[in-house]
């Protein structure tokens, strides 16, 4: 396949890229967790710095239409810029749960891999942070993945980020007692189903079941004249011989797919499939895949407001339209529908005042240095309702980002098996019946 | 003996020793390898699809081609599934220098020998040779590519 022809039929030229006792093998007995609220947790960073100026308090109308109630129109001089989306149908996102709108980046730098860290490992961090290192605490997925009883596959566990640089490291940390045997299977979409990605990895030869009894034989017969004596340098987070299998088959069939020009416009939005939207996009193929019961996945488009005020807002709608065509597929995915919670919160805020960089329509664009509207969130936990408190808005100035992790291993029915002190947060109670 | 006969022997005893032919002690020129044992470094994901590479088409990835596999390295968290997916695919590239079916039946035991000092970087051991002869033979269908890839995907390639 010629790197064009792959390009354009994937579509991707244009971004630029309850519980009972077991019994283990060992014949040990388990009590089993205690009792969930829900079966899976989809977490959304909605992440890339976004103000509540624009986002609940629709300073500039309501940006994001499929979330929050309202008609309030675009404000005139950026509407002729923003890209066409479908309209929204039916009830709006916030009306199946809680909306916190006094939600709190509290303290620690309002940088992007700060806030990502917070969130992952419900610990503020400070400038000492090492960009270069695995967080220093453990992160939901190795808090789910130790204690839940009992115990996941790395299967069950996701970690979709559309982004590289520091953000692979945040599947699991470097803290004693956790680490890769209880992270996340981590997945880059945009890196992984590419041009580079398939000249890479995507012609494999393929054994049939005889070859693969061969290759088992043969490797008996190598690894038992072999005795490892070294560290392991990059252990990663290892997934089971058949589960290796089962991601094969995945990252097979995608980019199948991918050649037969199913991603060149899947949400039929035509030019205005952004980044962010492909990202949930792949996290939406896994979830049907996998069905996994934690997956945290995160939007960053939003982020171009250092530079372009207008593109902010228009990449805040197309992050919104992603989300609720998210929570629709979680709730027409069997085993997921009516199973599942969704948490959607910004890593941090943008600054107040803006900076020098203007728009094509005169806006100037806007950083996040710190100051008081760059802690400033919102939250947004849906579910079940029997589960969460629905069409509910909390105005007071309530949660923090830090409570992120204690909620879901509430919900996930875990938090009871986490070592005190380990988690400063708190479970945000006000949104669950 | 006379002084004159003992003056002579004197004289005569360095020119005997300096005309006597002096032993030169010659070693052979021997390959040295590492045994398998004191391998005790494990590949980094660089290091390790650079010499997959130069394993199976005799020269280093270009620096467009190992930009690729870092990229899908970093793409996901499970390296030893992105080796398998990376060593699969250079297997199945028309490019990669592994002997055909006939040439591995035609003499198993160069095959193996071959094969072992390309991935192991050491000789085969005889009693691997034997097995694998044996495995060879008593296996019609089993093809090269799959004792590279039993090789290449081995906990012993993984070090060096």
């Amino acid at each position: 396949m010629e790197r064009r022809k792959f390009l354009k039929k994937a579509g991707l030229a244009s971004l630029g890229l309850a519980a009972s006792p077991y019994i283990l093998p060992s014949g040990r007995l388990f009590a089993a967790t205690g009792s969930r609220m829900v079966n899976h947790v989809v977490f959304c960073l909605f992440a890339g710095g976004v103000r509540d100026l624009e986002s609940i308090q629709k300073a500039e109308g309501n940006l994001m239409p499929h979330i929050l109630s309202g008609t309030e129109p675009i404000s005139g001089d950026i509407s002729g810029s923003m890209d066409p989306l479908p309209g929204p149908s039916g009830p709006r996102l916030q009306e199946f749960g809680t909306l916190y709108k006094g939600f709190k980046y509290s303290t620690g730098p309002t940088g992007h891999i700060n806030g990502h860290n917070a969130v992952i490992t419900g610990r503020y961090n400070d400038t000492s942070l090492n960009l270069l290192s695995r967080p220093e605490y453990p992160t939901l997925f190795e808090y789910y993945r130790k204690h839940y009883q009992p115990e996941r596959s790395a299967l069950d566990a996701w970690w979709i980020s559309n982004q590289l640089g520091p953000y692979p490291d945040l599947n699991y940390s470097n803290y004693p007692g956790y680490g890769p045997l209880y992270g996340a299977n981590f997945l880059a979409p945009l890196s992984m189903v590419s041009q580079e990605g398939y000249d890479a990895v995507g012609s494999p030869t393929n054994f049939d079941p005889d070859e693969k009894d061969q290759i088992n034989q043969l490797q008996k017969f190598f690894n038992g004249n072999f005795q490892a004596a070294g560290e392991s340098l990059f252990a990663g987070v290892p997934n089971t011989r058949e589960d290796r299998e089962a991601l094969d088959a995945f990252l097979s069939q995608t980019y199948q797919e991918a050649l037969a020009g199913v991603y060149t416009d899947p949400w039929g939005v035509g030019a205005s499939m952004n980044g962010d939207m492909y990202n949930l996009f792949f996290a939406e193929k896994v979830m049907e895949a996998f069905k996994p019961e934690l997956m945290v996945v995160n939007m960053f488009d939003v982020d171009v407001a250092h530079q372009n005020f207008t593109q902010y807002c228009n990449n805040l709608r197309k992050a919104d339209y992603a989300l609720a065509h998210l929570w629709n597929t979680i709730q027409s995915t069997p085993g997921m529908a009516n199973d599942t919670l969704l948490i959607a919160v910004p890593e941090h805020g943008r600054n107040l005042e803006a900076n020098t960089i203007q728009d094509a329509n005169g806006r100037f664009a806007l950083d996040h240095t710190g100051d008081e509207m760059s802690r400033s969130i919102f939250c947004l936990v849906a579910g079940p309702n029997n589960v969460v408190n629905q069409n509910q808005v909390i105005q007071s100035t309530t949660g923090e980002t830090i409570d992120i992790v204690p909620t879901i291993a509430k919900a996930l029915g875990f938090d009871q098996d986490i070592p005190g002190g380990m988690l400063p947060g708190r479970f945000l109670n006000e949104a669950f019946l | 003996m006379n002084m004159r006969a003992f003056k002579l022997i004197l004289l005569l005893i360095p020119i005997i020793w300096a005309c006597e032919k002096p032993t030169i002690y010659e070693v052979d020129t021997l390959q040295v390898y590492s045994d398998g044992g004191e391998k005790i470094n494990r590949k980094t994901s660089s290091e390790f699809i650079s010499i997959a590479f130069a394993d199976l088409f005799g020269s280093a990835p270009t620096a467009a081609e190992l930009s690729n596999f870092n990229l899908v390295y970093e793409a996901f968290g499970d390296p030893e599934f992105i080796e398998d997916l990376i060593v699969r695919n250079l297997i199945n590239d028309p490019r990669s220098d592994i002997p055909s079916q006939s040439e591995m039946k035609a003499d198993p035991e160069s095959f193996v020998q071959e094969a072992y000092l390309s991935l192991y970087n050491r000789p085969a051991q005889e009693s691997e040779v034997y097995f694998l002869r044996e495995y060879i033979e008593s296996t019609p269908d089993l093809l090269p590519t799959t004792i590279y890839y039993g090789m290449m995907t081995s906990e012993e390639y993984r070090y060096y």
